[in-house]
């Protein structure tokens, strides 16, 4: 049983783009490109007319850009692949994709393979797939609690602060605003989830925060 | 109650009446020294004649002598009722009689005992003093009979009191008039020290004058009161002609009229008004100078009408300087205020000392100093609180200037930052779309065609540069990721890139800011993080994005050699940096030092929706 194509929907607004892509889909017989869009604006509803097997993504399209498209394509068409084609290469954007529900994730200068490859990916295995020369997402720990860091400038603070100064005299002290002393306070008690001197003190003893 | 009243008042009635009388006979008493004598006026006493037919005896307590008048004698006894010999001290107010001479009647026989005035030398003055005081010796019960003989220029009328003074209360009057002379002169000088000081830094010709101005009004009293020829003048000299006298009345007169157009700022408010004082002040002037030393001797009798048209002439100046005074009181109420209170207190005493001396009508001297000294005190005093107040209009107006600069150049680093920005968006998605796409257009027809790997690598690195630069100039996954996960990127970035171990540290930091809240931070962020890099021989960086109860602050520390050490001054870079944050509405702090390394702590103002 021959396997029906599956239907393409490039969003790109570079003319030049979207005729490469035509190039390397026209002697497939696993894809067929539907259509293409140029404009933001105009993309969810020919994906609720066109009803296309996968998108091709470009983020930066006028009037709305990828990211913002990616929930809302997800939303009239649960079940469409959208691969991200970008020329962005920054692990945060690959990572905010990943999570808005994107398939996979392509740079433009990607080869013919790689784009090939990801299609297969996306419709084989479920898993997001990352294109060559892509920046590999770091591996963060969800449940790790982050350690608080406190710094230099901090810890000088802190040091006056147990001594019972206030904040002009700190100033005076160190050399710096009353507004610099003052913000480093606010960050530190609401770092270390305290509020007030008294509560630094016991926390400084018991964390041994200054050494 | 109405009764009691018109009784009191009656009764004072009478008292006055009686005193008057009582005055009147006195007149033509001896005058009689007991140990209470203090001092007496000679004309209550005295026997006038004049050598003019039709000349009347004043009813002032003053001698006055009309311009056709040429000398007086003037006869008066003196009792001495004490059991010892009696100082006395006869005093004349005018310092300009041109001829003195007192003499002792005895046995009917005139024998002159002083001979001084304007045409002796000064060494003819009995007593060293500004003005011509003769000491009169009385035996004990002595009675003396004198003649007091006084010539006067004709063509000018005379007006001076003479008093008769006990030595003792001469002493203590001249003791007090010291003090007075001594606080004229010490105002002036004040206040010629204190313009001079001025004009020496802001080159303004108006302190100049003022402070010359000053300098001749303190000589022209000076000379007035007679302490310039007593301080200045030799033994030998003669102020028969008092050449100085007129010449600095005239000269600060000039300086005045200068100094008022100056303070009023005629040229530009009341430029018509100026000129007719300018055309004025050459009349007025010229006309003293002939009356003073032309017509007298000429058209004698002519004097006293051009002595009127000069009055005339300078109450038409007094005029259209009151004129201005009103006109420009509109601009500036303080500064006019003070000078017009000066200009009341000069004319006062102009006005007081021409009909003193003129037409003998008034009697203006107060511890034997002119009314006109007087009101020179307080004329220096307040044109010097005009003075004051003009150098604080202009630091005023210096203040709000620079403040309009500073706002200015606000307004164009603003500016400037805007132009930047958009530049760099345009060149940003320029480098992005554009040659962004057709490199990889190139990359797909190349590899096709040649199938080489090594031009496919190539040209992949370009892209890699492209695509760098482009997110340096114009940090697009700002749009998509926020500020928060675009810093962290960076820093992660510096991190692995260069040898700078910088930590990142987020405290419930918000994913979402406004689009130009985001850029401004990231530029802020970027710039700071460059100098870092660039010059600070950092190690250690921290930087800290916090949410507070009210604001974010974000901070970034290192421990670095500071600006000081520095031998770049980071002048625009830190000028942008303050831009930025002020144009969100936050603060931008920096504290460096060469040991302490450097803190950038950017706050903005937050609410936690």
């Amino acid at each position: 049983m021959e396997r029906q194509p599956k239907q393409i929907l490039i969003c790109e607004d570079h003319q030049i783009v979207v005729d490469g892509l035509l190039s390397i889909f026209e002697n497939q017989s696993d894809y067929q490109v539907k259509g293409f869009i140029s404009d933001g604006n105009e993309v969810i509803t020919e994906v609720k007319k066109q009803m296309p097997d996968v998108i091709l993504l470009d983020l930066n399209l006028p009037n709305k850009n990828g990211i913002d498209l990616l929930t809302a394509i997800k939303k009239v068409h649960a079940n469409v692949k959208v691969i991200i084609l970008t020329m962005y290469n920054n692990q945060s954007i690959v990572k905010k994709a990943k999570q808005l529900g994107a398939d996979g994730f392509l740079l433009k200068n990607c080869s013919s393979d790689d784009l090939l490859n990801a299609l297969d990916n996306v419709f084989e295995n479920r898993t997001f797939y990352i294109g060559k020369g892509v920046k590999q997402l770091v591996v963060e720990n969800d449940g790790f609690v982050q350690k608080i860091k406190i710094t230099r400038r901090e810890k000088e603070i802190i040091r006056e602060l147990i001594k019972g100064h206030n904040v002009p005299k700190i100033a005076e002290t160190l050399f710096i605003s009353a507004h610099t002393v003052e913000t480093h306070k606010k960050n530190i008690f609401k770092k270390l989830d305290i509020h007030n001197s008294i509560d630094l003190v016991k926390l400084v003893n018991e964390k041994k925060l200054l050494s | 109650m109405k009764k009691n009243s018109f009784h009191r008042g009656f009764t004072l009635l009478l008292i006055f009446g009686l005193s008057a009388l009582l005055k009147i006979e006195s007149q033509i008493d001896t005058l009689f020294i007991d140990s209470n004598f203090q001092q007496a006026n000679l004309k209550q006493f005295s026997l006038i004649k004049n050598s003019a037919q039709n000349s009347h005896t004043n009813e002032t307590e003053f001698f006055y002598f009309g311009f056709e008048n040429t000398y007086n004698t003037i006869d008066f006894t003196i009792k001495n009722k004490l059991q010892k010999n009696s100082n006395l001290i006869l005093q004349f107010t005018y310092v300009y009689i041109q001829e003195i001479v007192l003499s002792k009647i005895v046995n009917n026989q005139i024998i002159p005992v002083y001979k001084t005035g304007t045409a002796y030398n000064l060494k003819t003055k009995p007593k060293a003093h500004r003005l011509f005081s003769l000491p009169i010796k009385l035996q004990p019960n002595e009675t003396a009979s004198f003649q007091l003989k006084l010539k006067k220029e004709k063509g000018k009328p005379l007006a001076t009191s003479a008093i008769i003074k006990s030595e003792k209360n001469f002493e203590n009057e001249n003791f007090k008039q010291q003090l007075l002379i001594g606080a004229y002169f010490g105002i002036s000088i004040l206040s010629v020290v204190f313009s001079l000081f001025i004009f020496y830094f802001l080159k303004q010709s108006v302190y100049l004058i003022y402070a010359i101005y000053v300098v001749f009004l303190g000589l022209f009293i000076s000379s007035y009161i007679g302490v310039f020829s007593q301080v200045f003048l030799s033994e030998n000299h003669k102020v028969d002609k008092y050449l100085h006298y007129v010449l600095f009345s005239e000269i600060s007169l000039i300086l005045f009229a200068v100094f008022s157009q100056k303070i009023l700022e005629a040229k530009a408010y009341t430029p018509k008004l100026k000129k007719g004082i300018e055309v004025l002040l050459v009349v007025i002037i010229i006309l003293r100078l002939l009356l003073h030393f032309f017509f007298t001797e000429v058209f004698e009798n002519a004097v006293s009408i051009f002595m009127k048209i000069w009055y005339a002439i300078f109450i038409v100046l007094i005029g259209i300087i009151i004129v201005q005074i009103i006109m420009y009181y509109r601009k500036n109420n303080a500064r006019t205020s003070f000078f017009a209170l000066a200009y009341i207190f000069m004319i006062l005493g102009t006005a007081a000392s021409i009909l003193y001396h003129s037409f003998g009508i008034l009697n203006t001297y107060f511890y034997d100093l002119p009314m006109l000294f007087y009101t020179s005190i307080l004329e220096v005093l307040f044109l010097t609180f005009t003075v004051i107040f003009m150098v604080k209009d202009i630091y005023d107006d210096r203040n709000t200037l620079s403040k309009a600069i500073v706002i200015q150049e606000k307004k164009n680093l603003t500016a400037f930052i805007k132009g930047e920005d958009k530049e760099r968006l345009r060149i940003g998605k320029e480098l992005h779309d554009n040659i962004g796409s057709q490199l990889s257009y190139l990359k797909r027809v190349v590899s096709d065609k040649f199938k080489d790997k090594n031009v496919e690598k190539t040209i992949d690195n370009i892209c890699d540069d492209v695509r760098a630069l482009s997110h340096e100039i114009s940090p697009s996954s700002l749009k998509f990721v926020g500020f928060k996960n675009t810093v962290k990127e960076l820093a992660n970035n510096i991190s692995e890139q260069t040898s700078l171990n910088l930590d990142f540290n987020s405290h419930n930091f918000p994913e979402n800011l406004p689009e130009d809240v985001s850029t401004q931070l990231y530029r802020v962020v970027q710039e700071g993080l460059n100098n870092i890099l660039k010059h600070s021989k950092a190690t250690q960086v921290d930087i800290q994005l916090m949410l507070l109860e009210d604001s974010l602050s974000i901070s970034i520390e290192d421990d670095g050699i500071g600006f000081e050490s520095r031998k770049d001054k980071p002048g625009l870079g830190l000028k942008n940096m303050q831009s930025r944050v002020q144009q969100i509405g936050g603060n931008l702090s920096i504290d460096s030092s060469a040991t302490q390394g450097t803190l950038i702590l950017i706050t903005i103002p937050y609410k936690t929706t």
